[in-house]
């Protein structure tokens, strides 16, 4: 107790600090898969998810071969979503191509067609989904119903004009207009969500830090000297802390030059909060680290925790609000599903950290909690 | 050749006992995914989207008020907040409490009659959910047309010109009727799990022994290296193995995923795949000098796995030298032939240039993974 005392705090965190960048430098190449490694992982996959469904392979089979079948079909030739590339002879055909994924979607109109539309008579014509990826199958069924609604509104309006009752053509009229990102791009959106899946680098190479020294008995030679077990996991938190944000400059610059994401909001407000956010997820990779035995223990428990929710369930890919109540509150325990409303918020909304205070104090509370946890594991495991 | 297969099955059980120390890990890989399962099995409504709406009705007339039931049976919208000015509004949006608004003008009503100038109401979309957007604009500009047709099939049947109905479509929606997300995200959540498992299984294999210095002691004791790394890929096959057949279990039993195809082929080719995928971490395990590469390494790969494996977005609409990447991932072979198999009932003929890549995928990995060991070992 004594000796502890003599000793000035902040140096003791200083040096448990300056051992830690020691170790980080030690082994570059862990340190470049950190940095370079995120890096290459964020543009590979903002690349990959910056672009929208369309040219969906779709087969037609006209049984009817009429200048109203053509008319039909020509909506969906112009439509960039559908690419109407194939032409069976049969159904059996479209059929077939369906089932062996040659086309996500087949549209089979029947003989009889234009003589039905002639007598004013209501015709079926059958459309074949893929639903084996529920995704596209929702835009397909969405795409062929309006092109299908234009058509019939087109003959109805037709038919009108033949008795004599012209109606203006657009009775109803949505003005649709998208705020934050007017061009409605994905990737604006994908990319600051990306953020908080990559932003789990920094915190797996805490965790296997903590792992390596357990398992090769220097964190108990630490644990005996005076210092305290709080300056400890300080000393750890502090170095990957600013990986992290290394991490966030880099991210945000590739954004902006590669992707043309913009930050519209402060970067000290970028900055504040996502270390809120880097706290939580050291938080997490501290506390695995603290519970099982080994590295590879430590990553395959971390690494889970940090692919699969936030894939599943922050927002990135699938939007909160469409999962039932219960799912949308196990959402809410994931410190990514936070930081994808705040990153989000910041780069297109632009608004200030005081629009974000429920967020971030969620962040800020979850991570006071788990380091808490983890420095009482250690505590009771080796004191 | 039998004092090999019994250093190998002795190496085996060794590990065997070692891994089974982690009590806490072996609990949370066999837990963690299905409670993970549970969440998106949970989360299927799409399609009924309920996004929260803000309306300002600046109009307040019969039509209004039938403009927002219309939006709100449709499930689309949960039209919950009524302001009433704009400023109010674009404050909702920004704070994220609604992703979208709705602007009625003053003469709303009066200029919907029929032979009326027509009426235009403002939405504002939250642009930072670009799915829901997208889905939001084809929607209204799907509830446009069917709101004319509608009126212009009243007028229609005023001036007996005809059936209100013209082109109906009948959709059918093969392998997933109800477009269940769960059908085809949880199989696509197995091929991962099972990918994380190969890789950082057989990542550390080499390198842990190398790092505690154990791997010197077991270079003097009879087994040979190759004796080594076949013992330590048969350890990672069976857990990784052990681990598919409890997820596939939940799937089919317990999530009523269906499984239309052959079984046998199924188990078959995830032996297979199985294999494939140890020969990344086998790689990983050669060239990393240090656990915490190795491990950090493992993870790089199977994040980018799961992300090219078409999980999130299918493949063919990734751009072309993404797509090129994708096919050196093992989990974008596995992952096709998962779902072909348990939704579409696909059978060998159907898969073969799924089977033939990650054929020659593992031949590729052993192979590096080989003459790096070699290196390394002289």
């Amino acid at each position: 107790m004594n000796a502890q005392s003599k000793i000035r705090p902040g140096a003791v965190f200083l040096a448990v600090m300056r051992k830690e960048f020691r170790h980080m430098l030690r082994d570059p190449w862990a340190l470049a898969i950190v940095t370079v490694g995120a890096l290459v992982l964020i543009t590979l996959m903002a690349y990959t998810f910056s672009i929208d469904i369309e040219y969906v392979p779709m087969a037609a089979m006209d049984g009817d071969r009429s200048l109203q079948s053509r008319t039909y079909l020509e909506r969906f030739a112009n439509d960039t979503f559908f690419d109407l590339k194939y032409w069976a002879r049969s159904d059996a055909e479209a059929r077939e191509w369906v089932r062996t994924g040659r086309v996500r979607v087949a549209l089979i109109i029947p003989r009889g067609f234009a003589e039905a539309t002639l007598r004013e008579e209501p015709v079926s014509v059958q459309l074949i989904v893929d639903g084996s990826e529920p995704n596209t199958a929702y835009q397909i069924l969405g795409n062929a119903e309006a092109l299908t609604a234009n058509y019939t509104v087109e003959l109805l309006e037709q038919r009108l004009t033949g008795v004599g009752l012209a109606p203006d053509p657009m009775l109803l009229d949505f003005r649709v207009r998208p705020l934050y990102n007017p061009d409605l791009k994905s990737i604006h959106a994908i990319m600051p969500g990306l953020m908080a899946i990559v932003l789990a680098m920094p915190a797996l190479s805490a965790a296997l830090s903590l792992a390596r020294e357990r398992e090769q008995g220097s964190l108990e030679a630490l644990m005996a000297t005076p210092i305290r077990h709080y300056q400890l996991l300080a000393g750890k938190v502090v170095p990957y802390m600013l990986v992290g944000l290394l991490d966030i400059f880099l991210f945000t610059l590739i954004g902006r030059a590669v992707f043309g994401v913009p930050l519209r909001g402060h970067l000290m407000d970028l900055i504040l909060l996502s270390c809120l956010f880097l706290f939580a997820n050291l938080g997490i990779g501290l506390l695995v680290s603290s519970l099982v035995r080994s590295q590879m223990a430590a990553l395959i428990v971390a690494g889970l925790i940090f692919i699969m929710p936030p894939i599943n369930e922050s927002g990135i890919f699938y939007p909160l609000f469409a999962m039932p109540q219960d799912a949308q509150i196990q959402s809410m325990l994931w410190p990514a599903t936070h930081y994808v409303i705040i990153a989000r918020a910041i780069f297109l909304k632009g608004v200030r950290t005081s629009t974000l205070i429920p967020q971030g104090a969620f962040l800020l509370a979850l991570g006071l909690m788990l380091n808490a946890l983890a420095i009482w594991r250690l505590r009771k495991k080796i004191g | 050749m039998k004092a090999t297969i019994i250093r190998i099955v002795n190496l085996i059980w060794k590990e065997a006992l070692q891994f089974l120390r982690h009590r806490l890990l072996l609990i949370f890989v066999l837990v963690f995914p299905v409670w993970n399962l549970q969440s998106v099995a949970s989360s299927v409504s799409q399609g009924i989207m309920h996004i929260p709406t803000a309306v300002y009705d600046q109009d307040l007339s019969v039509a209004s008020r039938e403009l927002v039931t219309m939006l709100r049976n449709s499930r689309s919208f949960d039209p919950d907040y009524y302001v009433s000015s704009q400023d109010e509004l674009e404050k909702l949006l920004e704070r994220g409490t609604v992703k979208a608004g709705l602007v009625i003008p003053p003469d709303f009503g009066a200029d919907l009659r029929l032979g009326g100038p027509g009426a235009s109401v403002q939405v504002l979309l939250d642009g930072t959910e670009t799915t829901t957007a997208l889905l939001a604009q084809a929607y209204l500009e799907g509830a446009g047309y069917a709101y004319v047709e509608r009126r212009l099939g009243e007028a229609v049947i005023e001036k007996a010109v005809g059936n209100l109905e013209q082109v109906r479509l009948r959709a059918r929606v093969w392998f997933n009727e109800d477009l269940r997300r769960e059908d085809f995200q949880l199989p696509a959540e197995m091929a991962g799990s099972v990918a994380m498992l190969a890789i950082v299984l057989s990542a550390v294999a080499i390198v842990r022994e190398r790092e505690t210095g154990t791997l010197e002691q077991l270079f003097v004791t009879p087994m040979r290296p190759i004796e080594l790394i076949v013992g330590k890929s048969l350890l990672a096959l069976i857990i990784a193995y052990l681990g598919f057949l409890g997820m596939l279990a939940l799937n089919v039993l317990y999530f009523e995923v269906p499984l239309r195809g052959s079984l046998a082929l199924l188990m078959l080719l995830t032996a297979g795949y199985i294999f494939v995928e140890l020969g990344w971490g086998l790689l990983i395990s050669v060239i990393a000098r240090t656990q915490g590469q190795g491990l950090l390494g493992a993870f790089f790969i199977v994040i980018l796995e799961v992300i090219l494996s078409g999980q999130i977005l299918p493949v063919e609409y990734m751009p072309r030298p993404i797509q090129v990447i994708s096919y050196l991932m093992p989990n974008r072979h596995y992952s096709a032939i998962v779902r072909d198999i348990m939704l579409r009932g696909s059978s060998l003929p159907d898969l073969w240039p799924h089977v033939i890549a990650l054929a020659l995928l593992g031949v590729a990995l052993y192979t590096l993974a080989a003459t790096r060991l070699h290196k390394r070992l002289d």
